[in-house]
């Protein structure tokens, strides 16, 4: 009988070729506290609504497995590992359908004011993001590259100091964080700020299609904010926040592809029908090949996207765009076939697959969709080379 | 080996496709000559073959290297010659045979190809017919081979043939080494649909070999069989994307200079090109980082060899597209398969009959070498482990 966690016939290290043994064994703690402390009841259960467990878990992540603390520098209680094992990290954030506040508080937040270059601010809350204690998001214009309208939020100076006015959308876990730091245009250009109060500020959680994640949407009126680097030069911090959020979702979906490949080719080892297990049928058999071949070329491109974000070898905006591409559009695809070789169960309300699809659509589309960033590769690509 | 290529390549080198086909086919036998002079026409072999004794990582770069410039590794013969049947040898071979087949082969006296598939006998290899039957001290073969590349510029094939017709199908076929020059073996050519005649028929009629031309054992050819295909791809995981890289540089300057570059939906379809053959690298990175540590190729070049084919497919499909109306006239210089027969030479121009020829020549990527269909159920069956 074929348990349903049964490892594929490849070997992990046969996956991993790049990855020490010390990163290795810290994967495994990482997958093994989320099988324990993070299974698919606990993903359920805050789809409804906020849980206690969620701020628990969090807190163990960050004080026993110092996740939030990685790529930080020890001043400030981090232990200065590097982003291969944030992606590790994310990977079985991606595996485990997680949606707590690593990827606003640490990949957008924690970069973003470490980046920023601000001391003060950074001692401020660096420390009690890394022990887990406070939650942060960070509200892009647009969230990302997206299309939308929405014009975005500007900020002034006045006699008391900056305030913010405008609407951000979309804000990942806009609606509990602790910190909220804003892309604002100023009469300098782009600007980044933190928010210092919640007087003028409505925080309305939205309905998401993806129930994993929550977003929210943050209405400002004149809000008194602290800024960060100096007014007008926020750009390049925004920029590089942005790439390594994409390498970031790359790497959950290449956890949460994982999962799907390993649930469905366990399946068809053990689902019969006509007298055989289905995953002999070449048809299904082929849709399983075709799933592994996308899962091993987006775990390629996002290790070498780590590698890359660590030594600064390539061009990061250029690369991030290529990886988060392929990464999501394969979850995406992944995802989709999970649904159809499960057949009808898989279309369930209690099955898993619909947690990754609809998690793998929200991957695609967040911090710019597929097409957004080929319209971008294709500006730098196909520009004329001097 | 940037120095020995400073060295023996003129300044202006700009790949072999600046040359007409006439010029590239001269050079490519007087390069021949320059790499046996320094060893690196067989850079892995031990140096009391011919070879350079390089290790692994060197011989990678040497690859990249070659790669880059667009310099040829050998002639066509010899991805068969050294690539498949000297490898093979030095691993299965009597020192006999090493002795006497493998100088021959670096000296370019011995040229070979090979004798796997038959007309009846494609996928399912096993399934071949030709017999080789033991008369006195030679093996009398008959029988037909196919799609047979270079074989017309060759004179030795490597044959799988059943000697032992009673056996299971795996188990009595051996790998017989077949000199082409005898009455009893004719070669003709198949024209392919890019219009080019590069594969071929071989006919065996009561042709004959010495009884001690047997690669292994006597009816142990098939295991000898699956290593000699392991060796087709070795440091390919570090050469196909640059030179699929290269390609599509190519195909950008096309875009750019008529104006394709400007339409949103070809600009989408080319920025997805170029997603495709940096994932390739990607992959290409990892898979060499296995390599590199000493795993044999084995079950992964299923997913390498499915992913670059296909892919090639789909970003030639997109030069007919960018070519536009071009694509109804064939003119210019075709390519001439000097330097491989995936992409066009380095250097080639961008004239019609270079994409239009790639892109029926890369129909062909999905077919050989064990089929997509064969791959994708490989890596079902060996790398997830789905049933039979």
């Amino acid at each position: 009988m074929i348990r349903p966690h049964e490892p594929t016939a490849r070997s992990k290290e046969a996956m991993d070729p790049t990855l020490d043994d010390a990163q290795r064994a810290y994967q495994e703690s990482l997958r093994q506290f989320f099988q324990s402390k993070w299974p698919e009841s606990s993903v359920r259960a805050s789809m409804e609504a906020r849980t206690e467990e969620e701020t628990r878990v969090w807190r163990q992540l960050a004080q026993q497995l110092g996740v939030a603390g990685l790529t930080l520098p020890e001043e400030v209680g981090g232990s200065g590992s590097t982003q291969i094992e944030a992606m590790l990290v994310l990977e079985e954030m991606g595996r485990a359908l997680y949606g707590g506040p690593y990827l606003a508080t640490v990949v957008l937040a924690a970069n973003a004011l470490m980046l920023s270059g601000d001391g003060a601010a950074g001692k401020e809350y660096l420390p009690a993001i890394v022990a887990g204690e406070l939650t942060a998001t960070l509200a892009f214009a647009g969230n990302g590259r997206d299309r939308s309208n929405a014009p975005t939020p500007t900020a002034r100076r006045t006699a008391g100091g900056w305030v913010v006015a405008g609407t951000a959308h979309r804000v990942i876990d806009g609606a509990s964080a602790d910190r909220i730091l804003v892309e604002a245009d100023t009469d300098e250009g782009r600007s980044l700020f933190v928010l210092e109060s919640e007087d003028g500020l409505v925080r309305r959680q939205v309905e998401t299609m993806d129930q994993t994640r929550r977003l929210a949407r943050l209405e400002m009126t004149d809000v008194p904010a602290r800024l960060l680097c100096a007014a007008g030069e926020a750009a390049g911090v925004l920029d590089r926040v942005r790439a390594l959020a994409c390498l970031a979702l790359a790497a959950e979906a290449v956890g949460g592809a994982a999962r799907c490949v390993q649930e469905t080719v366990a399946y068809a080892k053990v689902r019969h029908q006509f007298g055989r297990p289905i995953g002999s049928f070449q048809a299904v058999k082929h849709r399983c090949a075709e799933m592994q071949v996308r899962l091993e070329t987006a775990t390629a491109a996002v290790r070498h996207g780590a590698r890359v974000a660590v030594d600064g070898s390539e061009d990061l905006a250029l690369l991030a765009s290529v990886v988060k591409v392929h990464a999501a559009e394969s979850y995406f695809r992944t995802a989709a076939d999970t649904i159809q070789l499960f057949g009808g169960i898989g279309f369930t309300w209690e099955h898993f697959a619909h947690l990754h699809f609809k998690r793998a659509k929200a991957t695609e589309l967040m911090f710019g969709s597929p097409r957004d960033h080929r319209r971008a590769i294709a500006n730098t690509v196909l520009a004329v080379r001097g | 080996m940037r120095e020995f290529l400073a060295a023996e390549l003129p300044a202006d080198w700009r790949g072999v496709g600046a040359l007409d086909a006439e010029a590239a086919d001269a050079f490519a036998e007087r390069w021949r000559v320059t790499l046996f002079e320094h060893g690196f026409l067989a850079p892995s072999w031990p140096s009391e073959y011919g070879g350079a004794g390089l290790t692994p990582l060197e011989q990678v770069v040497l690859a990249e290297e070659f790669a880059r410039v667009g310099v040829p590794t050998g002639i066509q013969n010899d991805v068969f010659s050294i690539v498949m049947i000297g490898n093979t040898l030095l691993h299965w071979g009597t020192e006999e045979q090493k002795q006497h087949f493998l100088p021959r082969i670096l000296s370019g006296e011995d040229r070979w190809c090979q004798g796997y598939s038959e007309p009846g006998a494609g996928s399912d290899l096993a399934g071949l017919s030709t017999r080789a039957e033991l008369d006195g001290d030679e093996w009398i073969i008959n029988g037909q081979k196919i799609w047979t590349s270079s074989g017309h510029l060759a004179n030795w094939i490597f044959v799988l043939a059943r000697t032992d017709p009673d056996a299971p199908a795996h188990s009595g076929i051996s790998l017989l080494l077949v000199p082409m020059d005898q009455p009893g073996v004719e070669v003709r050519p198949i024209r392919n649909m890019s219009g080019d005649s590069d594969f071929n028929e071989v006919f065996f009629t009561d042709a004959r070999c010495p009884r001690e031309n047997v690669v292994g054992e006597v009816n142990g050819g098939w295991k000898v069989a699956m290593t000699l295909l392991g060796y087709e791809r070795g440091e390919a995981a570090a050469t196909l994307p640059i030179m699929f890289r290269t390609e599509l540089d190519r195909l950008f300057a096309l875009a750019r200079e008529n104006g394709a570059a400007e339409d949103p939906v070809l600009r989408d379809r080319l920025a997805d090109a170029y997603v495709g053959v940096e994932v390739m690298r990607f992959l290409g990175m990892s898979s060499l980082a296995r390599f590199l540590e000493g795993h044999p190729p084995g079950p992964d070049a299923a997913v390498s060899k499915l992913y670059w084919s296909e892919y090639h497919q789909k970003v030639t499909e997109l030069a007919l597209d960018v070519l536009d109306v071009e694509s109804l006239v064939v003119q210019g210089r075709r390519p001439t398969n000097v330097t491989m027969f995936q992409t066009d030479d380095v250097g080639a121009p961008n004239d019609s009959a270079s994409w239009i020829t790639t892109a029926m020549i890369s129909r062909s990527g999905t077919i050989y070498a064990g089929t997509s269909e064969i791959q994708k159920t490989i890596i079902g069956e060996k790398l997830l482990g789905l049933p039979k």
